[in-house]
């Protein structure tokens, strides 16, 4: 038989296990799938992800469709496999602090079924009821919340996920603590499903903070702005993010100021945040030219819209870039990425998580050319690079993770045991893995 | 083995004063802080003591080439035997290797080689106003590299989270010889989190030699607590209870009878001694939010029937409380000549029913069981007191922990809360885990390590060997050959 | 996997003075002792540690090694008996009960050379076994330091040739006077606390003179008589200590008789290590039938001279002392008797006295009884470490309370050519009182 009807004949029996209608609305950089199919249980899932591997299928696992900004060119891609239907929320003790959900499930949903408890994943993105809980740990992405609650990373405690071969897999459990063999929710976090489809995370919860204040400053100096970022930071106050934001980009999350803004959020029982709000205000004030306290939904509301400008979702004729770097040294970095345009046609947006130490560049111009640029300029600063998302003519010829990691041999050899054939995501991951 | 051969590369490697090969001293090499009696003795045919991590990748290639088994330890603390050299070969013992790289004030985080010890690490950020976090009982003795080893827990990781929680990077030497650094001072370095995968990994994957650590700024304010109850349920009740409030101690831990009576006559810590059960429980932030939640978790353990609420004053008196705890599994040696320490985790608010099996298996089995543990992340600590000595006593304490581990993972619990697996727990692993489940995790030891040299005999069940995943790969590699000559 | 079920017959360990198994095995190998035994810092070899030492006695015991393997000889002499680690050892392992049994093993079971044989004799027998002996021989070091005969012997290189370079370095000042315990009493000073007698001991008595009699200053001062009682003699522990635990026995049951008086309230050392052989004369004589219970009674009755300040309170107030003081823990003060913050609370009692703490003040500083002879090159590495330490907090006096951390920190010095003075604790508190007025009326201070 030849190699075009193996694939046919293992696509037809996949078709039968759930097929869907619309391949274009699957569309990778460029590419759309062949067929797309939305298994509807895990058993589901193993048997379309073994017919694959046999038939060698470029196979792409799809959440919500709202992170595909993410990745290298597709190899290939011959089957989408939408998860949406693997969407349960499998069991979730309040009492515990813990759930455990199915890759499927919206955060949005996730989100409500946890806050009539009280209770919360500390991710904020507007399109939380289309971004999928396995989406979100595939792709790695968190907030500037991590700094005060830690990544999603650090508050997942198990994981299911179904290898190439169809066989299920589990690793961690159901209690918050938890040394029982190797941590396999480390190695799919971020892995952008390279080495399994994730079928189902469990994860510690986090109470519900019953108030929350943002202290917003702004200055005219980027080194003034910077510097109350940072001495907050350096002192023994707790706010659970702090964020350095220049004109457009807090114009972009509905900011109307000037020049450099600071926002810090604070989150918990309401007198101690109304005190730590001050304490806050207080020493970032000498040199602000405005500080305001925004208080519950409107502090809520700022903080869904900076979950907006650090996505990996699909922006048009821009790009974004992910730069990280220590904290003390993100303003310097803010003013290379300036530097980095110089001759070139873009407008800049610049978003520094103080707190964790991150800085998320957003780059827009007309010409694929200028984007390349930027892109290719920007990749060398900071401690790492990693290109979230840009036009699929952009990522000709680069590797969207950025310089290549010393690790890079050790992520090959694990791909080269979970996926052999390179069926998962093929060419989409670091090194083109 | 060319012994011989290998003993004298390894010479020039470490020079004399870093190897040591005469067989009787190398039975101080046979133990770690396990129970021998589970344990066993396992003498390595060489240990070497690196001074840098240049020396340790020139071992490992050594290593290699001799096809030798290297296992690598720290303080030999560790309770489940991972540091012992099953399979005889090189152990590495990276306790020289202890010097503080750098430490960065204004980012917070240092670099420092795996010998340093726990304790003196929060001991020499102090004054800068930082600490580590993770604070497993062993502190004062047990190494940086051992706890990323283990992914060693603390009373303060309730709050802080385990040590993985706290490592940004680390130089390792994987098992082929290779050293890489990964992770970096920035989180979300790009691709695989290799340094989450090495967290944990109890030395199976690779010999860490230097650590890049986060630093947490130190509170405002402290507050301890010591409420004493009439027992253990009542005392399980004032956790969940406290936990359900919404606050979040930075600490919360409990100790049985027996276990206050073994800490007091070792360091009259002064708890009470008739007391049942008692909580110790520390409060941290800013200083009014601490004050509030204080008077608050007085509230809620008086309304759960504690008999008696101290506040620790001073700093010494507050470092003499956290002494009786950190000191109690050491103390067990007071009261039994021979401990077997059950680490599991169970759901929270499964501590109750748990506490009450304990006990009943307890009068079943005719043990005394000592318990204490960290409350509030439902990690408990059955301590089984025996002597090795009284005939039938061994048989009768390993039923005894094996129906504790079947319990608790009946109830949604699991084998190991921070002491890692091992090679105590590793036939227990079959309790909570599938040979899928196992497959995967022995197909990552395989990426790393493919000729299995590296601490052999850890983790995976005895005689556990992964076929499948040989099967898969082989099949995998015959089809696209196969796809390549159509 | 499971180890020896039945009781394991001891092997290697045979005759009298045998470390006792269950002591030996109450050792749960958790490693807490590790960071604190100066030999383990700074060898870094688990031989050299608490745990590695056990687990040699262990394997004895088990018949898994031998007793006279070199190795375990090596280890039993390089090891401090700082106790250190017994005091941080929440298992309660008696180390320092076993570790000298094991030397008394050594010493019986080990063929001696007759340098050996001699050097115990004149050491343990002829010198320390009588007092007025100590003293006689006292008498003539102090005529070879004084007479110019030891500038003389340095210069010609005799003492090299003799390999007593390092002894000498090692020798204290012998003081002009001496305090020997002739029946004298010091009547209490104002109103009557109590009365204690004084151990003279051999080294204070001799090279310590000055702090006997501050001692005694201090004493009478807060209101107790003190007592020179006669009879007393060496307390024992560099017999003990060196695996000779019969002469230490007989020195024992002498001080027993002359001090076991019901008339005292408290027998007063300011000796740290003898004030630890004392406390422990108990379990020394615990199968001696006439001797057990009196050694019980009488331990309960001794108390360091800071303990007892410590724990009575002063009732004088000491005067200002406006300087800056180091604390250098003895071993015997520190872990054998855990008395830590006694000393300070007194220290800090003291107007304007400023204490700055080292680093590792609780590390011995390779004195240890007559290690520094034994040992040099380990003892010269641990009182460097002691020094650096100590002269890294600036400042202008170090303050112990043993007389063999004394020697050891004062020859340090000497030799670098530093001129800070080492201080008995009780000698500053004297210094203080001299500052105070007279005749200031008694105030209850507590302290400790
Ligand atoms: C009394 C007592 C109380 C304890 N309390 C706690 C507690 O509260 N919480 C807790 O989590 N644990 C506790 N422990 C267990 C133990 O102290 C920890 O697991 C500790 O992290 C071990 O550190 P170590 O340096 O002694 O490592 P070792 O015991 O020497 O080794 C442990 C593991 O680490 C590996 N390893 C060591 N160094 C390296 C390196 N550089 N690179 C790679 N692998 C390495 C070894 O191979 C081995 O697998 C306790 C132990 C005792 C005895
Ligand atoms: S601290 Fe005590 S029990 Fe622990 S190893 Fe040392 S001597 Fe043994
Ligand atoms: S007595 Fe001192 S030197 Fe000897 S083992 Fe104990 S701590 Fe180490």
């Amino acid at each position: 038989m030849s190699d075009r009807a193996v694939l046919q004949q293992a696509l037809d029996r996949i078709a039968t296990l759930g097929a869907r209608q619309e391949p274009a609305a699957y569309e990778v950089d460029g590419l759309t799938p062949q067929l797309v199919v939305a298994p509807d249980s895990p058993a589901a899932l193993q048997e379309i992800l073994s017919l694959a591997n046999e038939a060698g299928l470029a196979t792409v696992p799809w959440g919500g469709g709202t992170q595909m900004g993410l990745g290298n060119l597709p190899r290939a891609f011959d089957l989408a496999i939408d998860l949406r239907k693997l969407n349960a929320i499998v069991q979730y003790e309040p009492d515990d602090l813990t759930v455990a959900v199915q890759a499927g499930c919206t955060l949005g949903e996730l989100g409500a079924k946890l806050g009539a408890h009280g209770q919360m994943l500390p991710v904020d993105f507007p399109t939380a009821d289309r971004t999928t809980i396995g989406g979100l740990v595939a792709t790695g992405l968190s907030g500037p919340r991590r700094y005060g609650y830690g990544a999603l990373r650090d508050l997942l405690i198990g994981i299911t996920f179904a290898l190439p071969s169809g066989q299920l897999s589990r690793g961690g459990g159901m209690v918050v603590k938890n040394v029982s063999g190797y941590d396999m929710m480390r190695l799919h976090y971020g892995a952008l499903g390279s080495l399994g489809v994730i079928v189902q995370l469990n994860f510690k919860v986090i109470p519900k903070p019953r108030a929350e204040r943002t202290v917003v400053a702004a200055y005219r100096r980027l080194s003034d702005a910077a510097e109350a970022a940072l001495q907050v930071r350096f002192s023994q106050l707790a706010p659970t993010a702090i964020v350095l934001l220049d004109a457009l980009s807090a114009q972009g999350v509905g900011l109307e100021m000037p020049g450099w803004v600071v926002s810090l959020r604070c989150e918990g029982p309401a007198t101690a945040v109304q005190r730590q709000a001050d304490r806050i205000s207080e020493v970032v004030r000498p040199a602000a030219d405005r500080v305001e306290v925004l208080e519950g939904h409107e502090s809520e509301r700022l903080w869904t819209e900076v979950g907006g400008s650090i996505g990996a979702g699909r922006l048009g004729r821009a790009i974004r870039v992910r730069i990280g770097q220590t904290p003390s040294e993100l303003p310097r970095l803010a003013e290379e990425i300036d530097r980095a345009r110089t001759g070139l046609v873009v407008e800049l947006s610049r978003l520094l998580d103080i707190g964790s130490g991150l800085c998320y560049a957003t780059l827009a111009a007309e010409r694929d050319e200028d984007l390349q640029l930027a892109w290719q300029r920007l990749s060398g600063l900071g401690l790492h690079a990693t290109l979230l998302t840009a036009p699929p003519g952009v990522k000709v010829d680069t590797d969207v993770f950025g310089r290549q990691p010393a690790g890079l041999a050790v992520m090959r050899a694990l791909k080269e045991t979970f996926d052999p054939n390179r069926i998962l995501n093929p060419g989409r991951f670091i090194g083109r893995l | 083995m060319d012994r011989q051969a290998l003993q004298e590369r390894l010479l020039r490697i470490v020079g004399p004063d870093g190897i040591i090969d005469d067989p009787d001293e190398l039975l101080v090499y046979e133990y770690d802080a396990s129970d021998e009696v589970f344990a066993g003795h396992h003498r390595p045919d060489i240990t070497v003591l690196p001074r840098t991590a240049d020396q340790v990748q020139e071992i490992v290639k050594l290593a290699n080439e001799f096809g030798v088994p290297v296992t690598p330890r720290g303080a030999g603390t560790g309770l489940a035997g991972a540091a012992l050299a099953v399979r005889g070969g090189i152990l590495v013992v990276m306790t020289r290797m202890n010097r503080v790289l750098e430490i960065n004030e204004r980012d917070g985080y240092a670099i420092v080689e795996p010998g340093v010890i726990n304790l003196e690490l929060s001991q020499l950020t102090q004054p800068r106003g930082y600490f580590f976090a993770p604070d497993p009982s062993s502190q004062r003795a047990c190494t940086i590299g051992g706890n990323v080893a283990n992914n060693s827990g603390g009373p303060h990781c309730l709050k802080y989270g385990v040590t993985s929680n706290h490592i940004l990077g680390l130089e390792v030497v994987l098992p082929n010889g290779e050293r890489i650094w990964t992770g970096g001072p920035a989180p979300e370095s790009p691709g695989i989190d290799l340094t989450g995968v090495l967290v944990g990994s109890e030395g199976t994957l690779g010999i860490v030699t230097k650590v890049m650590v986060r630093l947490t700024r130190l509170p405002e304010a402290v507050n301890v607590l010591l409420a004493a109850f009439a027992d253990l349920e009542s005392a399980s009740q004032a956790t969940s209870a406290i936990i359900a409030s919404g606050i979040l101690p930075a600490a919360l831990e409990m100790m049985d009878h027996l276990t206050i009576k073994a800490v007091e006559a070792a360091f009259h810590a002064g708890y009470p001694e008739d007391a049942g059960a008692v909580l110790l429980i520390e409060l941290d932030g800013l200083a009014e939010i601490v004050a509030e939640s204080a008077d608050r978790v007085v509230e809620l353990c008086r309304g759960c029937g504690a008999t008696e609420v101290r506040v620790a004053r001073t700093p010494r008196e507050r470092e003499l409380l956290w002494l009786g705890r950190k000191s109690a599994f050491g103390a067990m040696g007071r009261l039994a000549p021979n401990y077997y320490l059950v680490d599991t985790t169970v759901p929270r608010t499964k501590l109750p029913p748990t506490m009450r099996t304990v006990e009943e298996l307890s009068r079943e089995y005719r043990l005394r069981i000592a318990n204490v543990f960290h409350a509030g992340d439902g990690n408990l600590h059955p301590l089984v007191l025996f002597d090795r000595f009284v005939p039938g006593e061994i048989e009768r304490v390993l039923r005894c922990t094996t129906d504790i581990l079947q319990y608790c993972v009946d109830v949604g619990g699991t084998l190991s809360g921070e002491h890692g697996i091992g090679l105590e727990k590793r036939d227990y692993m079959t309790l909570i885990f599938t040979t899928e489940d196992l497959c995967a995790m022995a197909g990552l030891k395989r990426s790393f390590d493919p000729r299995e040299l590296f601490n052999p005999d850890k983790v995976f069940p005895s005689g556990f060997s992964c076929g499948e995943v040989n099967a898969i790969r082989q099949q995998a590699m015959a089809k696209r050959l196969g796809i390549e000559f159509v | 996997m499971v180890v020896a079920e039945e009781r394991a017959v001891l092997h290697g360990f045979k005759g009298h003075d045998v470390p006792e198994f269950d002591v030996i095995r109450s050792c749960v190998h958790c490693g807490f002792c590790l960071p604190v035994c100066p030999t383990y810092r700074v060898t870094g070899r688990e031989r050299s540690s608490p745990r590695g030492r056990i687990w040699l006695m262990k394997s004895i015991a088990e018949g898994r090694l031998d007793l006279l393997d070199p190795l375990f000889e090596d280890e039993m002499t390089l090891c401090l008996n700082c106790r250190a680690c017994e005091a941080v050892c929440p298992s309660g392992v008696r180390y320092g009960e076993i570790l000298e049994a094991s030397r008394a093993q050594l010493v019986q079971h080990r063929p001696q050379t007759a340098k050996e044989r001699l050097f115990r004799f004149l050491g343990f027998q002829v010198l320390l076994g009588d007092m007025r002996r100590f003293r006689a021989a006292n008498r003539l070091l102090r005529l070879y330091q004084r007479s110019g005969l030891r500038a003389l012997a340095r210069r010609s290189g005799i003492l090299r040739l003799l390999g007593m370079e390092h002894a000498d370095r090692l020798m204290p000042e012998i003081s002009d006077r001496f305090v020997v315990a002739d029946g004298s009493f010091y009547p209490a000073l104002g109103e009557r606390r109590g009365r204690v007698a004084l151990f003279v001991g051999c080294v204070m008595g001799t090279s310590y003179a000055h702090v006997h009699e501050a001692t005694v200053r201090v004493l009478t001062r807060n209101g107790f008589d003190v007592a020179l009682i006669p009879g007393q003699g060496c307390c024992g522990a560099l017999h003990v200590h060196g695996g000779d635990p019969e002469s230490g026995r007989r020195q024992a049951r002498r001080n027993i008789d002359a001090l076991g008086s019901p008339y005292i309230d408290a027998v007063i050392v300011n000796a740290a290590g003898c004030g630890a052989m004392l406390k422990e004369y108990p379990h020394l004589l615990r199968d001696d039938h006439d001797y057990a219970e009196r050694a019980r009674a009488f331990s309960a009755k001794v108390r360091d001279a800071i303990e007892f300040l410590a724990e009575r309170g002063l009732s004088a107030q000491p005067g200002p002392l406006p300087m800056t003081v180091t604390y250098q823990e003895p071993c015997h003060l520190a872990h054998a008797q855990r008395i830590t913050r006694q000393p300070r609370a007194l220290l800090e009692a003291i107007p304007e006295l400023k204490l700055v703490e080292m680093a590792e003040s609780a590390l011995c500083c390779g004195s240890a009884g007559i290690y520094n002879l034994l040992r040099p090159e380990m003892a010269s590495t641990l009182l460097d470490r002691k020094l650096n330490n100590a002269l890294a907090t600036g400042a202008e006096a170090i303050v112990s309370a043993n007389p063999g951390c004394m020697l050891q920190l004062q020859a340090g010095l000497r030799a670098r050519g530093e001129r800070i003075p080492v201080l008995h604790l009780i000698e500053v508190l004297d210094r203080a009182y001299a500052a105070a007025p007279a005749t200031r009326p008694a105030e209850a201070l507590a302290a400790g």
